[in-house]
Order: structure tokens, then C-alpha cells, then sequence
């Protein structure tokens, strides 16, 4: 006599036991049924997760217009609109703001002279975009502390996309500023705030509004004709001094006034600044002759010198001479981007490009038919798994109702009978759930990291396959309720016959 | 004084068709006394309502359609009526407590080993009630039914006997040590051998626990006759079934007793019945 038997325990096994079928046959289909239903939802939620990404990507739901002559009014009186959140409710648009484009070229080592060109834009540090690119998983570097307030922080500092911090320290991973050529072609070690994957626009330099209006007026750094500022890639204070002095002395210069002004880090090495005053002694000594002196000392090859500027701090700028170049409006998902194209051809006159219009409704479509097939296949799967649970024990409960009729004559609750099925059902279930889990994953990482990893390289950082997400956990939970419910249906049904009934076998 | 363990008072029992809700009357009982602590057998011919009214007592069927039954057991007394159908839990409570059944097929559970088989009625007590069986029960009545303990529950259920799974359901009743035990022809599967053996330890067992009663339905009339206590005989009356006091047959020592004072042996009682039960179709009495 075995210890502990009661009649749940006894009733949960063999009923599992026998459920489960011949060699385990309930559980096995089962499990091929959920194992085809994983591996098919793990693919098409990762499709889903992709799509989903580029929509909400904040350089994908955006459009930008067109700022000039013609279009300026309509702009203005559109920019004015948007700030109607009933407006911006009935197009799902999150927010608008004017903005520049403009290029910037670059040194592409520090004591160098060579240069290369890139995009820039500019951003309202307080846009949704900007706060998009800085909280999405775009942002690869950071420098400051508080990315947050980046542009609080340095209103002339700069966010560049991770290709030009790529051509600027092909090895580094530190980098405090980056040297821009002013429109006059002095170079302006400008603060660097963060390194993006990618930037609005395809932009490779993204800086304020203030920043543009000071480089549009010449303005964003301090031109000191008394004072020499250079680069000094070494260390070595003493020996930088003496080959200070021994320059200068070769330029005629007696005592000259040296500082050390700041420590910066470029590409992983650290970067002396240092002010030089050149000619105090000699007040007339003229600009020609100046620059004649500090090219000399830039020729020295044993060491890596670089004249500089520092850059304004002014935090105003007078941009009344200039217009924006575009009107960017962001959306918070595009839906009713067909509508507001609509709106603003009859409204406004302005026409909205077309290929943007469908690149960004492929993305909705695209997007809804991964939603689609998701919730199609949960649907499929759900039902199939509820038909053959349900046949399974309809099967079952016909074959064995004259000995439940049985265990009701002699004295069972009908609640009884029914929560151990329903525990049973569960237990089949999770017997079936877990490895088809399992091998689903298995075979879907397998499958992605031999065959769609190499076949299918659109970014490096796609997972192809993604099984474990709040998707799988609400769709086990509704297989199991569905299962659930099903499994009290029929036991139900069955247990609402007398024991006579089940016994003698009548009216069925 | 002698105690009843069902007294029945103007019982109609009915079946209402599913379809048409036509009521089908097939048993009629004026006044009935079944003795408490005594082997019962209800005889009659096929569709005499015996299973009926085994069905009705047992509370497996609700077929009352006019009248009432008590049920007195130890601790006091229960009405059985239609009204009491109203309540389910009152009625799986009474069956869980009080009552166990033997029917024609053994309705073990193909997949549950002999063991638990046998055990399933007592734990099906024990489950709700903290009824405590002893072990030592199962293979003590597994002796005095002629089976090997260890034998039978080394083999599947399903590889066993007819005659030896019709002796496991009879043993699963009886370790749930209820207080009425229905059998609907319990040895209808069994030899004769083993129709008696198992009809002396049903006998053996009510002995030993006075509060204990047995009601079986039966078609052996020469076995019911030798060993019941008492009879039912179901006779035709119009186009239904009825139990007259003169149907109804108590042993005294050597010789049977109906309610009429009429005295008779176990010969005059067999031929009397093998009368009723040989015309088996109802409408031969119709008036």
C-alpha cells in the first residue's frame, strides 16, 4: 500500500497518463503544433520588432518641407497650426520645427592639414527628435555627463554620427572635440557631446541653431591676432616649453608669454592646448610676419604642432539675416500621413512628396501586415491547439463517462472532477509547452545565426529571430486559458448528466 | 425492535422523455420498509423498474415523480423526495457518506492499476471527509473473494478476468465501509461459485456492522432466495409495476413471511416468484 495516495493524486496521474496518450502521442502533437507556431511567431515578431523600429525610428517618421520664397506663408501659417494639439491629435503629429542644413569640413588629424566635408544640420535642443535620437539606442558615445541637457550644457557643442568619429580616430574611443574649419579656414576645436549611429537627415554633424547662426556670421571663435594658440600632441610640459622657447627664439622672440590653457582627449590620446603670445615685445610686428613665425613652428615635424582658435562662448546671435531651409514635422506614428498630405495640398498648396509619402506608408503597411500575421498566427495556433485539446478530451470523457458516472454515485463533486481536469489540462499543456519552447528557440537561433545572419545582413544589430517577449507570454497565457475553458466546457457538459444517466448510458 | 434503512411512503417513480417531456410511469410503491442491517434483493422481470428503484434510493437519478422516502441512518434521517434534487451538494454529500454501488459492469478504470481501483471508492471518502480506510481491509477482502493480493496488482486492470474485475468493484464498495451498499446484479458476471462467495461476504460484513445494509437487484432467483434476509418481489399490477405488501418476503428461521401473515418455504417462495418474473412483459397485465 502506497503512502500518501489520495484521490486527487491518483485521479491526476492516471488521467494525465492517459490523456497523454499511447507513447505520448497528445503530447508530441501538441508540441508540433506549438513548435511550428513558435518558430513562425519568433520570426515574425522579429520582423514585427524591425518594422516597429523604423517606425518609431525619429529619423523615419518625419517629413520635411520645403522653406523658401514660395512656400514661407504656408510654412509659417502650417508651423502655427501644429502648435493645436485638436490638430496634431487628428494627424498624430508630435511636433514641428524649423531648421538649416549646411556642411561642415573637418581636419582629419589634429596637427594635420588635411581636411574632409560632412552634412550638418541643425536641432532644437528641445524637440521631440532630439530627445528621440538621445533616449533611442542610437547614441553609441556620450561625453558630457548628462546627455540630456547636452546642448544645455555646451550650446556650442556638436553630436556627430559614428561614421565621421569613425574617419576622424579610426581606433579611438575618446574624442573631447573635434576640429572644425571656420569659414575663414581657421580651425575651431569644437566641443563634442555625443557619437550617434545615425542622425536626422544623414546628417554627420548636428549642432543648435546658435551654433549655425554664429558660424553663418563668422562668429563661433574668438580670432586673437596677439596670441597663437596650438595643439600640442605630447606631454612632455618641460620639453614642450623648451621647444617653445626654442622656436621662438629662433623667431626672434625673447621671454615668450606661454599657458598651458586646457587638457583634451583625441582619440584616445591625451591633447595639450597652449596659448603662445607671439611679438608682445614687438606691438607692430605685422599679422604677415606673425603668421610667417607660427607656420614655422607648425613645420617642425619632430612635433605634432597645430594652430588653433578657441571658440566663442556667446550665447546669442543675430539671425535675422538668414531663413531656415526646411519645416521638419515629426509624427508620432504614421497612420494619417495619407490624410495630411491631403490637408496639405487643399489647405496649404503644398505638396508633399510622393516617394516619401510611400517609402513612409510601406513602413505602415509593412508594419500591419507583421501586426497581421502575428496576431494570425496566435489566432491559428490557439485554435488548433483549443481543437485537438478539446477533441482529445471529448474522446476521452465519452470513452470513460460510465466510470465518472460511476465516481459521481459514489460521491464525487462535479468541481472536483472538473478542476482536475482542468489541472490536467494544464499539466498536458506545459508538457507540450516546454519543449516545443525549447527546440523552437533552438532551432530558430540556429537557423538565423547559419542561414538569415549571412543571407540577410540589413543590420548587424537585427535579431532574425525573437521568441522571448511579452508577445509569448501573452500568447501561452491565452493558449492556456483558451485550453482552460474548453476543458471546463466539456467536462461540464458531461458531469450534467445524473450518475443514472452516466451509468446506464442514456440520451447521449 | 427492527430498524428501517428505507421506508417508502406513496413513491411514483417516472422517466420524462428528453425530447417531448412526456412522463413515463414505471414504478409505483404504496408502502415499502427496508430493514436496516440486512441483505435485501429486489426480484421482478426485466423493465419492472428494479434498477429504477435502486437508482431512485441511491440517489443516482431523480425519477420521484408523487411520494417520499426516508432514509434513517445512525445519526438520524433524511427525506428523499423531488424537491431534494434542488440540492447538489446535500446529494453528492449523502452518496460521499453514506452510500456505495456494485453494478452489472465493473466500471474500473482501464489505466488505474487493481490497487487503486479498489482503493478509489475509499479515497473518493477520504477526500472530502478525512475517512480513514485501512490498508489491511483491501487485502483481507481480497482473501475472502478467493484473489491474490500481490497477483492481481502485479497484472494491468485491463489484462484481468471479467469475474475478477467484477470482484474488484465489489471490493472497492465495500472498503468504503458505507452505510448502504446497492448492487444493480452484481454477480450477473460471476459462476455460481463466485456468486455466492461474494454474496456470504456481503452477508459477513453487514453481520459484523449492525448499521450496514445491502439492497441488491438480482435475476438468480434460487441465490436470492437462499441468501437474502429479505425480498422484493416487483409484480405486475395495470400497465406498471408495484410492490404489495404480500410481494414483499422476510426470513424467519426455515421459512419466509409476507406481510399478509402468509407462511411460506423456500420452494413455495421460488415458484411464486419465478410466476412474476417469467411473464416479463408489462403489457401481458394490462386490465
Amino acid at each position: 500500500m502506497k503512502e500518501k495516495m489520495s484521490f486527487r493524486s491518483v485521479f491526476v496521474r492516471n488521467e494525465f497518463k492517459a490523456l497523454k496518450g499511447r507513447n505520448n502521442s497528445t503530447v508530441i502533437y501538441l508540441s508540433i503544433i506549438l513548435f511550428i507556431s513558435f518558430l513562425a511567431f519568433g520570426f515574425t515578431k522579429s520582423t514585427f520588432t524591425y518594422q516597429q523600429k523604423l517606425s518609431a525610428d525619429p529619423f523615419s517618421n518625419w517629413i520635411n518641407l520645403n522653406y523658401h520664397s514660395g512656400t514661407r506663408d504656408s510654412l509659417r501659417s502650417l508651423n502655427t497650426r501644429i502648435t493645436d494639439s485638436l490638430f496634431r491629435e487628428r494627424y498624430h503629429i508630435r511636433g514641428s520645427y524649423f531648421y538649416n542644413k549646411g556642411m561642415v569640413t573637418v581636419r582629419s588629424s589634429f596637427a594635420g592639414e588635411s581636411t574632409m566635408q560632412y552634412e550638418a544640420r541643425t536641432i532644437d535642443p528641445g524637440s521631440s527628435v532630439m530627445k528621440n535620437l538621445l533616449t533611442s539606442n542610437t547614441v553609441i558615445k556620450q561625453f558630457p555627463d548628462s546627455i540630456e541637457n547636452a546642448f544645455v550644457y555646451e550650446p556650442n557643442g556638436v553630436i556627430i554620427s559614428e561614421k565621421l568619429f569613425r574617419d576622424i580616430c579610426p581606433d579611438g574611443h575618446s574624442l573631447s572635440f573635434i576640429p572644425i574649419k571656420s569659414s575663414t579656414g581657421d580651425f575651431v576645436p569644437v566641443p563634442l557631446l555625443a557619437v550617434a549611429k545615425e542622425l536626422p537627415d544623414l546628417a554627420d554633424v548636428v549642432y543648435t541653431s546658435l551654433f549655425y547662426c554664429k558660424s553663418m556670421n563668422t562668429g563661433f571663435y574668438d580670432l586673437d591676432n596677439s596670441y597663437y594658440r596650438i595643439f600640442v600632441e605630447d606631454m612632455d610640459t618641460a620639453g614642450i616649453l623648451g621647444v617653445i622657447r626654442e622656436i621662438c627664439s629662433a623667431l626672434e622672440i625673447q621671454d615668450p608669454s606661454t599657458i598651458q590653457t586646457s587638457l583634451l582627449q583625441a582619440c584616445n590620446k591625451p591633447v595639450m592646448t597652449w596659448k603662445v603670445e607671439i611679438g608682445a615685445q614687438d606691438n607692430e610686428l605685422p599679422v604677415s610676419v606673425k603668421n610667417e613665425r607660427i607656420a614655422t613652428l607648425a613645420s617642425l615635424k619632430n612635433h605634432r604642432f597645430g594652430r588653433y582658435f578657441d571658440i566663442s562662448k556667446d550665447k546669442t546671435c543675430d539671425n535675422s539675416a538668414f531663413f531656415h531651409d526646411y519645416l521638419a514635422i515629426e509624427f508620432r506614428d504614421l497612420e494619417k500621413i495619407r490624410d495630411f498630405s491631403i490637408f496639405l495640398k487643399e489647405e496649404l498648396n503644398l505638396q508633399l512628396n510622393l516617394e516619401v509619402l510611400s517609402e513612409r506608408e510601406n513602413y505602415l503597411f509593412t508594419g500591419n501586415i507583421a501586426v497581421g500575421s502575428i496576431l494570425l498566427l496566435m489566432a491559428i495556433s490557439i485554435i488548433s491547439v483549443s481543437i485537438y485539446i478539446s477533441g482529445t478530451l471529448r474522446n476521452h470523457l465519452l470513452r470513460v463517462r460510465k466510470n465518472l458516472g460511476n465516481f459521481l454515485a459514489f460521491g464525487v463533486k462535479n468541481n472536483t472532477l472538473i478542476s482536475l481536469y482542468i489541472l490536467v489540462t494544464v499539466r498536458i499543456l506545459v508538457s507540450a509547452l516546454v519543449p516545443a519552447l525549447i527546440i523552437a528557440y533552438g532551432c530558430g537561433k540556429l537557423f538565423e545565426k547559419y542561414l538569415l545572419g549571412k543571407l540577410l545582413v540589413i543590420d548587424s544589430d537585427q535579431d532574425y529571430f525573437s521568441l522571448f517577449n511579452s508577445w509569448i507570454a501573452v500568447f501561452v497565457a491565452l493558449i492556456m486559458f483558451v485550453a482552460v475553458f474548453r476543458t471546463f466546457i466539456s467536462v461540464k457538459k458531461i458531469l450534467a448528466n445524473t450518475p443514472g444517466d452516466l451509468v446506464y448510458e442514456r440520451d447521449f | 425492535m427492527i430498524r428501517n434503512v428505507f421506508e417508502i411512503h406513496g413513491l411514483e417513480c417516472a422517466y420524462v422523455h428528453r425530447m417531448n417531456r412526456e412522463k413515463n410511469t414505471v414504478l409505483r410503491i404504496d408502502n415499502l420498509s427496508v430493514p436496516m442491517g440486512k441483505l435485501s434483493v429486489i426480484l421482478g422481470p426485466s423493465g419492472s423498474g428494479k434498477s429504477t428503484l435502486i437508482e431512485t434510493l441511491g440517489l443516482m437519478n431523480n425519477t420521484i415523480n408523487k411520494g417520499h422516502v426516508n432514509y434513517n441512518h445512525e445519526t438520524g434521517c433524511v427525506k428523499i423526495n423531488r424537491e431534494m434534487w434542488l440540492n447538489g451538494k446535500e446529494l453528492t454529500r449523502i452518496r460521499n457518506e453514506h452510500f456505495s454501488f456494485i453494478f452489472q459492469s465493473d466500471f474500473l478504470m482501464p489505466y488505474y492499476s487493481p490497487e487503486e481501483n479498489m482503493m478509489i471508492g475509499s479515497l473518493i471518502r477520504k477526500c472530502d471527509h478525512r475517512h480513514e480506510s485501512d490498508p489491511a481491509d483491501l487485502k483481507s477482502f481480497c482473501r475472502q473473494m478467493g484473489l491474490n493480493f500481490a497477483e492481481i496488482n502485479s497484472k494491468n486492470t485491463a489484462e484481468l478476468s471479467v469475474g475478477q474485475k467484477q470482484r474488484l468493484s465489489f471490493i472497492r464498495a465495500m472498503v468504503k465501509k458505507s452505510s448502504v451498499i446497492f448492487g444493480d446484479e452484481p454477480t450477473g458476471n460471476l459462476d455460481e461459485l463466485n456468486s455466492e462467495l461474494l454474496l456470504d461476504v456481503l452477508k459477513r460484513s453487514i453481520r459484523s456492522n449492525g448499521h450496514q445494509s445491502a439492497l441488491l437487484v438480482s435475476h438468480n432467483i434460487l441465490l436470492s432466495v437462499a441468501k437474502a434476509d429479505f425480498i422484493i418481489l416487483l409484480s405486475p399490477c395495470g400497465d406498471m409495476y408495484e410492490v404489495h405488501r404480500d410481494n414483499v418476503f422476510a426470513r424467519s428461521p426455515g421459512r419466509w413471511e409476507n406481510g399478509s401473515g402468509m407462511i411460506l418455504s423456500d420452494d413455495d417462495l421460488t415458484s411464486r416468484i419465478r410466476m412474476v418474473v417469467n411473464y416479463s412483459s408489462p403489457a401481458r397485465f394490462s386490465v
